[in-house]
């Protein structure tokens, strides 16, 4: 119950930012573009709210930091966490399982690329993005007072990505999610990025 | 796009103010709400339980503070699905409850922390608990 109200709740969020920041400008004329190439640096700061989930799990994902706007590419810090405790079973000697409440945790720097392939004149990009998590895991457990399954991990992802205006951006992808340890690791991530763009203006 | 900026601060203010919302009883002053001025010493645990895939009793144990680092508190065998427990507030339990399934034991842990809250009515301090801290100890199917 508590996983489907938090559910509904971010895709209720969801919908109503993307309602909210979208122009509704869906007239323009669609305009290839190589997406290796950039155009010149444009450094700014972002915010970035998120979620990555399957069929097992929903993790929320919050992160601010540095968006460049010309070349395509961010870099922020990240915190991401189940907001719900989940039953799990470990085994923890011989013949002793541990059924217990586990929350997950995971601060990370995420470093992110974005190819566009597709411009339009009202600002609206759509393309490619790669990214990866360079992150510190950990499980909190209800009765244990030590922190469990704590690592170093790498996640990467990749997908789609949609600039719909010139200061937010959606993505959707897939998200290899490993160092969660009782979940399946195959998870879609779809977040929504505003940053400052200071050709806003223009 | 100073629009789309006022929208972004709008949105992002909705999802502040929804997170952020919370009941406080502080600064009050309802002459007609009961007030309990004192505050109590021992509350009821509510341990959840299945029935024991062995048709054993379960073995309980409670802990004062966590299974990793605190005390045993008590331990007893139990066939029933509720139990139970008073004890004192201002601390946290941690219960446990041994099953025994296909020869092997899987102890089923809960934690929690027992508390009173305190707030000020008419410049009267009250106190207001939960019934009985739930703990629950079913084995996942």
């Amino acid at each position: 119950m508590i996983l489907y109200n938090s559910r509904k709740a971010i895709l209720s969020i969801f919908i109503l930012c993307f309602l909210l920041i979208n122009p509704f400008k869906s007239n323009s004329q669609p305009i290839l573009t190589n997406p290796f190439v950039g155009s010149y640096f444009q450094p700014s700061f972002g915010i970035n709210m998120g979620t990555f989930f399957n069929h097992e799990d929903f993790l929320f994902d919050f992160g601010l930091g540095f968006e460049e706007l010309g070349y395509d590419y961010s870099v922020t810090f990240n915190g991401s966490f189940r907001p719900y405790y989940k039953k799990v079973i470990f085994k923890e000697t011989d013949n002793l399982y541990y059924q217990v409440q586990e929350k997950v945790l995971q601060f990370s720097i995420d470093a992110e690329k974005r190819f566009y392939f597709i411009q339009f004149m009202n600002s609206s990009k759509i393309g490619l993005y790669a990214m990866m998590k360079f992150g510190y895991f950990y499980g909190t457990y209800k009765g244990l007072k030590e922190n469990r399954n704590n690592t170093f991990a790498l996640t990467p992802g990749a997908g789609l990505s949609w600039q719909f205006s010139k200061v937010s951006r959606v993505n959707l992808g897939y998200l290899y999610f490993n160092q969660n340890p009782f979940a399946s690791p195959h998870m879609i991530n779809l977040k929504l990025s505003i940053f400052i763009n200071k050709d806003q203006q223009q | 796009m100073k629009k789309q900026l006022k929208y972004s601060i709008l949105a992002l203010g909705f999802i502040a103010m929804t997170a952020s919302c919370n009941k406080s009883k502080d600064d009050i002053c309802d002459p007609d709400q009961i007030c309990y001025t004192s505050k109590p010493d021992e509350l009821y645990i509510k341990l959840e339980l299945s029935t024991n895939p062995s048709s054993e009793p379960i073995e309980i144990s409670l802990y004062e503070d966590y299974l990793d680092d605190g005390e045993l508190y008590d331990s007893f065998f139990t066939t029933e699905s509720t139990v139970y427990y008073l004890v004192p507030v201002g601390k946290r339990y941690t219960a446990t409850a041994k099953y025994k399934k296909d020869g092997d034991n899987i102890l089923v842990l809960d934690s929690d922390r027992l508390t009173s809250i305190s707030y000020e009515n008419c410049e009267e301090t009250c106190y207001d608990w939960d019934e009985e801290l739930v703990l629950d100890l079913k084995l996942v199917e």
